[in-house]
């Protein structure tokens, strides 16, 4: 019972940071779309990425027109405006490390392997914590390289 | 043959670069495009006109300047001069946290999370190519809108130094291993390399025999700048031997 009001505050406090509460699960378990599809550099560019409000009408001028999401997605839509998406992954520009998405993506790890299971979530939660230590175990049991350099630069 | 012994004795595609720099000071001018390419790469703030004029710039790479002769009949000599990579750099058996270190590629290798500021590397440095940060970095504008997402911003309280342009060596991996082909000589090319219009300088593997710079190496020209103190660049200088 307190584990599941506390899983609906954080969800609810989640949503509210959101612009629109876009449901993850929607789109890969029943829509059967890819991780991909949308964030489209994940497999060929350093960055993820967010998708641009043209990609989400690409369907959504057409599709579940009437869902008050989608109705405030049109919103945005309509007076030409990118969704002010939230990053809830991601390092500062302080923590002086780098990231690249390809080169994992083509290691095949897997997306949930570092930002849990999106596929069963609505509103994405921040599911896996990033540290070093998850880094270096990872690069350890893949016989990734462990040099410092790899990261910090 | 011999080829392929090479190629077997260091495991075949697993090869490890050597990484060397050769510069040529028979070509250099001294124009200084690599000292401005260098700091526009790797988000080198400036010191400002009154600080600079007390000498605290900071250049991860400089021109030295040498005269000889007496005036007007006179020579004047330009070295550029940044972090030499030593092998036996007497930079790293001093740092206390191992912030500094030589890894498998030969980079003498400075991380800015595990600095704690004590400075010894940069007084230990023969060639003063090492800064210490005592103020956190300020871009007048608009020049904070050309910094290199590439390249960490180094905080206060850390040293830094040139990194032959390590974040140029990894995008030139990933950019090989996406197209699934090995690294080839002259992919890897640092911003005071890839600036310089005379091509004075010459970056690459030097366990590579076929390499531009392990040519260069073994012309008869090359030699290593404060060689007496058996600190093992890996940046050599091409000159005329007299």
């Amino acid at each position: 019972m307190l584990s599941a009001l506390l899983l609906l505050v954080v969800q609810t406090a989640s949503t509210a940071e959101q612009p629109i509460g876009f449901s993850h699960t929607a789109h890969i378990e029943k829509a059967q779309m890819q991780c991909t599809d949308c964030h489209e550099g994940a497999t060929s560019r350093d960055s993820a990425g967010l998708p641009s409000i043209r990609k989400c009408m690409l369907c959504h001028q057409f599709i579940a027109t009437d869902l008050p999401e989608v109705v405030r997605l049109s919103e945005y839509w309509e007076r030409k405006h990118e969704v002010p998406w939230e990053r809830i992954y991601g390092f500062a520009k302080t923590a002086a490390v780098q990231f690249r998405h390809a080169p994992h993506a083509r290691a095949e790890i897997a997306c949930s392997q570092c930002h849990g299971d999106v596929a069963s979530m609505t509103v994405a939660v921040k599911a896996v914590t990033h540290t070093m230590g998850s880094c270096i175990q990872c690069h350890r049991d893949t016989s990734a390289t462990d040099d410092c350099l790899a990261c910090h630069y | 043959m011999a080829e392929e012994a090479t190629q077997q004795a260091e495991g075949g595609t697993e090869r490890t670069p050597q990484w060397a720099m050769a510069i040529d000071l028979d070509r250099c001018t001294g124009c200084e495009a690599c000292v401005v390419a260098c700091a526009s790469e790797n988000n080198v703030p400036t010191a400002g006109e009154d600080q600079a004029a007390m000498g605290r710039t900071k250049h991860w790479i400089r021109i030295d300047r040498y005269y000889e002769g007496e005036f007007p009949d006179i020579k004047v000599k330009y070295r550029p001069v940044m972090c030499q990579q030593c092998d036996e750099a007497p930079c790293e058996p001093v740092c206390p946290v191992n912030a500094t270190y030589q890894n498998a590629e030969g980079l003498n290798v400075q991380i800015y999370n595990r600095c704690i500021g004590t400075r010894y590397c940069a007084n230990n440095c023969p060639y003063t190519v090492r800064f210490f940060n005592w103020f956190a970095p300020e871009w007048a504008e608009p020049l904070n809108l050309q910094l290199n997402p590439d390249v960490s911003i180094r905080p206060s309280g850390v040293v830094e130094k040139c990194t032959f342009c390590a974040h140029k060596i990894k995008r030139a991996k990933l950019d090989a291993d996406a197209d699934g082909r090995e690294l080839a000589d002259g992919d890897v090319q640092p911003a005071c390399v890839q600036s310089c219009p005379a091509e004075a300088m010459v970056f690459g593997d030097m366990s590579d025999g076929d390499s531009k710079v392990a040519k260069l190496l073994g012309s008869g020209r090359s030699g290593q700048l404060l060689e007496s103190l058996g600190t093992k660049p890996r940046v050599f200088y091409l000159e005329k031997a007299d």
